[in-house]
């Protein structure tokens, strides 16, 4: 008699709500690779014990079980991101084999807790070990679920049952009181807020305090440590630099004597430096991009001092000011835009895709979306890091979240989506109905604004995606000053949205629809009832679509008479419309021509990336 | 023992920071928890009773360590949300507001946003072990456990923060309760700068800025216009038997960070009880849905409950003989880092099971809940903590499914 094979599904987390605490890049780098690391180590059991992987598939765990990314290894030898939920056949005990792969998920955190409790030894309060070793024992979020297979649609139906079951078990997140208690007023995480502090209260200024970016006052609990001093330091690329790589990758190509200074500058005062050898828009200016904004010299100098008064930070930050960075502005001719994107992508459909593979392809099928989707993520690096000059954080599954600089991030989002049908189609060719698509957002936010918020901006247009009906890109501007604009857009629309914004970019930039206009329209708008009453709805809409020809066939004080139409500024179908649609449509008109407004600010006479070119 | 029952309406909305100091994710930010918890309440009003008691009783001075001694005696045994439109009409029951129920699913629609509230009802396992799970450590009476589980599939929706009494009732009965209002109080961010006094400029640097819970705010239902509408907290407070204070709390209080100001409004005890529409009979199941947060020994397994034969078998307050735990919709653990005000120091880390939690029971010897039994229930304390009013809970009826061959 044949033993009974199960099919075993495995769940590890805390994920978003782990990786969103984070202060500094390396924070926010490192925890998602931990994360990728733990699910790794699942799959690797699962495989060890002779379990048929399904996702991950088997070849992806193939790429090296050490350290993250790392520049002077070079990109080939990098892991590649795990989803957080394994899929396994297991012949034999589920039981026994989901608890080794459980043990293997705790074995991977501490053994990343290990190498860092050595480097950090000297940071770490006295005693710090028992509460330390709580806090990393209670950590990981382990759900498994096991069904047996049987009859002819055995895969099927047990791979619906044991999601069904495993969703239902997540219900109940355990947990228990803490009880290794630090002594009486230790502080908490500045990153979590309720696990205690494991660092040392007196501390020195420099030293491997600085190399780690710990501040005077900041407290972290092990897990934050382990994210600020896991891997190699000068890998992780600060987010200003992301946001400035297209003025920095122009400026090292027109400007380069200016720009060899600055860096001179920078290595003289010994700021800590990039090592991304793969990344020739990295290579650059491998600081961190801060000292491009003058507003930000005096606390870059304050942090990285050894000491000394404040006064003589001050004139030393002033002095590096016009001799390194003033020239390099001068030559420019344009300021650097200090903007960043924070990209998150989902796959749309995926769950009823895979139900309907499973019925009809079973498990070879799900193994060549697993296929698909590792190929997608390992190509999603090459199109975020080497294409368009930014950093992936995470590409597991069908997600990818990463950062990129807002000239590029339009066209980086398209080639993102066209890859993943790519990877996708011959996978589901012939079984899937509804072929499954890639949302995108963009979050654009000021490159000094918190991760945390940067990633609440990615996701909250990756949401607008979903909610604009899949299949979409949608951008959210946050811009220091003014409100929030949030644009939405189906890659399948007519007019695409790459081809929609650069039309727009092209008006702006070209002077014919002054931004002025925008805002009158809007201004406009505004002075109409939204919901208006169905009996005076198509009065309401002869009234917006004459007052927006009049707005926009009116010509400027000082400028050169050039009328654009309601064609030209996409607003063709306006006459069409009833005065509710007409409103919505001119709002969303607005939103989205500001959001073309602020990406062809952000490119203006830069160096540009576009899709297709390596 | 006297009760003082009332209202607290935040004017200048509420900033309730958690364990983060101002060094935190983000620089120079304070971070807020969602709603204020029962135990920064309890602490604003020790501080208004000691204010109150100087005040009052002539020639008595405290030092703050006395303060902490006498005031401990000040309790909370009522924390409820209210809502009501601005000035409307004193409180009542309808303006209850209570956690929305962990076993409450909101599932999209098959086309459009529009969706519905699916209740999660535990599934009895199929006899033997063919279908299993396994969670971080080992406990088979928790594995043991039933599974709540939906009928639809897809992802599930945000849920709000709060539902009305009303649907609140509604749920508890058993009964199917349409897709609620998005009516939750919502967070802003006040900037702060500190002024140099010789250049009576704004210092470099020293921005910072802190979230506030806005309670006073407008609110759109559907299509009507929006309306002005108060967030407040409705509470009960016991004083101290020896040191008790006339008319406590007197005038405005201050509460949170930055001692932001409150009005306070007097109310009955009538606010707080069993709702006249709450008329359960007797049930096979029961299920309790926690109002407040609950403070458990052993964190998410309830206080009196212990492994019996592969079982949680434990004791319930208000409820004759054992009982066995069916099935727990408990999430993440809710962190608790407040602040010694006396020492001026971080107080231990205490961990609560959030409010929304739901537990599911059958008696062991298979009778009923009497309805009785179930009114009674009606925020209950369970657990620890009750002088925060921490652990109340809200009785729902169940039925659970039948044994295979039943």
């Amino acid at each position: 008699m044949a033993t009974q094979s199960h099919v075993l599904v495995l769940k590890v987390g805390p994920v978003q709500g782990f990786i969103i605490q984070s202060r500094r890049t390396r924070d926010l780098w490192f925890g998602s690779h931990l994360l990728s690391q733990v699910s790794r180590a699942m799959a690797l059991c699962l495989k060890a014990s002779g379990a048929e992987l399904i996702f991950p598939h088997p070849e992806q765990l193939e790429a090296p079980t050490t350290a993250p990314e790392r520049g002077d290894k070079g990109d080939d030898d990098t892991p590649k991101g795990f989803p957080n939920k394994v899929l396994a056949i297991v012949t034999g005990d589920p039981e026994s084999v989901a608890k080794a792969a459980r043990t293997a998920a705790k074995k991977a955190l501490l053994d990343a807790w290990a190498l860092v409790r050595g480097k950090c030894e000297h940071l770490l309060v006295e005693g710090a070990d028992a509460w330390a070793n709580e806090q990393l024992d209670t950590f990981l979020e382990f759900h498994a679920a096991w069904v047996p297979q049987q009859g002819e649609a055995g895969y099927a139906v047990a791979l619906e049952e044991a999601e069904t079951l495993l969703e239902s078990r997540r219900a109940l997140r355990e947990f228990t009181p803490w009880t290794q208690l630090p002594p009486a007023g230790t502080h908490k995480s500045s990153l979590d807020g309720g696990r205690p502090s494991v660092l040392r209260g007196k501390r020195s200024k420099g030293g491997e305090w600085k190399g780690l970016r710990i501040g005077e006052r900041e407290e972290l609990d092990a897990l934050g440590l382990l994210k600020r001093a896991g891997g190699d330091p000068g890998q992780f690329v600060p987010v200003p630099s992301i946001g400035l790589a297209a003025w920095l990758e122009t400026a090292s190509k027109a400007h380069k004597r200016e720009l060899s200074n600055l860096r001179a500058a920078c290595s003289d005062r010994k700021f800590t430096k990039v090592r991304r050898t793969d990344l020739s828009w990295v290579n650059a200016f491998p600081f961190d991009g801060q000292v491009l904004l003058p507003e930000r010299l005096r606390p870059c100098f304050e942090e990285w001092s050894e000491g000394g008064d404040r006064e003589n930070i001050q004139r030393e930050a002033e002095r590096f000011r016009e001799e390194a960075v003033q020239p390099l502005l001068d030559v420019m001719g344009v300021a650097p835009y200090p903007y960043v994107a924070c990209l998150c992508a989902d796959g749309d459909n995926m769950g009823q895709a895979l139900r309907e593979l499973a019925f009809h392809g079973g498990i070879e099928a799900h193994r060549k979306v697993a296929r698909a989707l590792a190929d997608f993520t390992s190509e999603a690096k090459v199109i975020v890091q080497s294409r368009f000059r930014g950093m992936l954080v995470y590409a597991g599954g069908d997600d990818v979240l990463a950062f990129v600089c807002p000239p590029d991030a339009v066209a980086c989002a398209r080639e993102l989506s066209s890859a993943f049908r790519r990877h996708l189609a011959p996978a589901i060719q012939g079984v899937v109905q509804e072929a499954p698509t890639l949302s995108v957002g963009l979050g654009i936010g000021h490159v000094l604004e918190s991760l945390g918020q940067l990633l609440n901006l990615g996701r909250q247009a990756e949401k607008a995606a979903k909610n604009a009906g899949r299949n979409a890109l949608a951008i959210l501007l946050a811009k220091h000053a003014g409100r929030e604009r949030l644009w939405a857009s189906s890659w399948a629309n007519p007019v695409e949205p790459v081809g929609r914004l650069s039309q727009d970019m092209a008006l702006l930039s070209s002077g014919r629809l002054p931004l002025s206009k925008v805002h009158e329209v809007e201004a406009m708008s505004r002075r109409f009832a939204a919901d208006v009453a169905a009996s005076h709805s198509m009065e309401q809409a002869g009234v917006l679509v004459d007052e927006v020809r009049r707005i926009l066939s009116r010509a400027e004080a000082g400028r050169q008479e050039s009328p654009v139409s309601l064609e030209d500024v996409g607003l063709a179908n306006l006459s069409d419309t009833d005065g509710r649609k007409a409103h919505a449509m001119l709002q969303e008109w607005v939103s989205r021509v500001l959001v073309a407004e602020t990406l062809e600010r952000a490119g203006r006479t830069l160096d540009l990336r576009k899709e297709g070119e390596e | 023992m006297s009760q003082d029952c009332f209202v607290l309406l935040p004017r200048d909305g509420l900033s309730v920071k958690d364990g983060r100091g101002w060094y935190t994710s983000e620089v120079g930010r304070g971070h807020s928890h969602p709603w204020p918890l029962p135990t920064t309440v309890r602490g604003a009003l020790r501080a208004a009773w000691g204010q109150d008691l100087m005040t009052t009783q002539p020639g008595v001075r405290m030092t703050p360590a006395e303060w902490e001694q006498r005031s401990a005696g000040v309790k909370l045994t009522r924390f409820v949300a209210l809502r009501r439109f601005f000035a409307e009409s004193p409180f009542e029951l309808a303006h209850r507001m209570w956690p929305f129920p962990a076993d409450a699913v909101l599932v999209g629609a098959e086309k459009g946003p529009v969706g519905r509230v699916e209740h999660l009802l535990p599934h009895r396992p199929a006899a033997g072990r063919s279908a299993s799970t396994l969670g971080p450590d080992e406990d088979s009476a928790r594995e043991g456990l039933w599974h709540p589980r939906r009928v639809s599939r897809g992802k599930p929706s945000t849920a709000p923060r709060f539902w009305s009494e009303a649907e609140m009732v509604c749920w508890l009965l058993g009964h199917d309760v349409a897709v609620p209002q998005e009516l939750s109080p919502e967070q802003r961010t006040d900037l702060h700068v500190s002024i140099d006094p010789s250049r009576q400029t704004a210092e470099d640097s020293m921005l910072h800025s802190r979230q506030v819970v806005e309670l006073l705010r407008l609110e759109r239902e559907g299509e009507k216009a929006p309306r002005a509408v108060e967030w407040a907290l409705g509470l009960c407070c016991e004083q101290p038997e020896r040191d008790a204070v006339r008319g406590f709390p007197s005038g405005v209080l201050g509460l949170g960070g930055r001692r932001r100001l409150t009005d306070v409004e007097r109310v009955t005890p009538d606010l707080f009880a069993c709702p006249p529409e709450f008329k359960p009979k007797a049930s096979k199941g029961l299920r309790l849905v926690l109002a407040t947060p609950a403070c458990f020994a052993r964190g998410w397994l309830p206080d009196g409950f212990a492994r019996d034969a592969g079982l949680y078998v434990g004791s319930l307050p208000k409820v004759a003989g054992p009982v066995v735990l069916r099935a727990a919709l408990v999430p993440r653990a809710q962190d608790v880092s407040a602040w010694d005000m006396v020492k001026k120091e971080p107080r231990q880390t205490r961990r609560w099971v959030p409010a929304g939690a739901v537990y599911f029971f059958e008696k062991q010897r298979g009778d009923d809940f009497t309805a009785e039994e179930l009114r009674a229930l009606w925020l209950a304390s369970w657990g620890g903590g009750h002088e925060e009013a921490l652990g109340q809970v809200l009785p729902g009826v169940w039925t659970p499914p039948p044994a295979s061959g039943a």
